[in-house]
């Protein structure tokens, strides 16, 4: 079971991830280091 | 998502969006959806559930705010009304570094309700004097300024749509159609 304590919290430190874009290319969350960042998660459905 | 763009659009607002989508069947439902939106947004696919299993949000859609030193500073699940302009205010200031509180977006979270809910009051007497379209214009002013209130929203549903609610089941797959329409 997952704890729900280490879910990501205001103050915590963004977990890194690799996915691809719908581009095909792979992005790295650390690729936006340095900039401000809203993350705005969707789906098509 | 077209909210969104505007945001990466206005040369106001100092931050990088990006958005992630949560389609298990991959990239072609997101990139229609995308191209239907003129969307140029940097899009990620997260297939497998990934970031919804680290951040632990069970729907979409969510915002998250992330410093420039990575730091998580805001988080809103649901809708984010970037277009109101008091929270467009927020994350405009917050982009040029003033932290982003919890406290002013509470306050305006009550301020909006209140103003839907002022809104709901005087389409309730329209309603109640026989005038059922202007009770319906007037609440769908309010769920403009307050997108969240169902309570309102589902008013004009259910007397516009009476068939959806009172005949059989509630139809709930033609709801969530209607919250996609933005109705």
């Amino acid at each position: 079971m997952t704890n729900k304590s280490s879910y990501v919290k205001v103050g915590d430190s963004a977990p890194n991830f690799c996915l691809p874009s719908v581009n095909g290319e792979d992005v790295q969350f650390s690729d936006y280091s340095g900039n401000k960042i809203a993350m705005f998660f969707w789906a098509s459905w | 998502m077209p909210v969104w763009q505007e945001v990466s659009e206005d040369s106001s607002i100092d931050i990088e969006v990006i958005t992630v989508a949560m389609d298990v069947q991959g990239f072609e439902k997101p990139k229609l959806y995308l191209e239907k939106a003129q969307s140029n947004l940097a899009t990620i696919i997260d297939k497998s559930n990934q970031l919804g299993k680290l951040y632990g949000f069970k729907a979409v859609p969510n915002i998250y705010l992330i410093g420039s030193n990575r730091t998580v500073d805001y988080i809103e699940l649901g809708t984010f009304n970037i277009r109101e302009p008091a929270r467009r205010s927020l994350v405009k200031n917050w982009s040029y570094g003033k932290e982003f509180q919890n406290s002013q977006v509470e306050e305006f979270e009550q301020d909006i309700h209140e103003k839907a809910n002022a809104l709901f009051v005087s389409g309730k007497q329209l309603f109640d004097s026989g005038n059922t379209d202007g009770a319906i214009k007037i609440w769908r002013k309010a769920i403009e300024i307050d997108p969240k209130n169902y309570i309102i929203r589902k008013q004009i549903w259910a007397i516009e749509n009476p068939n959806r609610f009172y005949k059989d089941k509630v139809d709930y797959i033609w709801q969530n159609t209607q919250l996609e329409k933005g109705r």
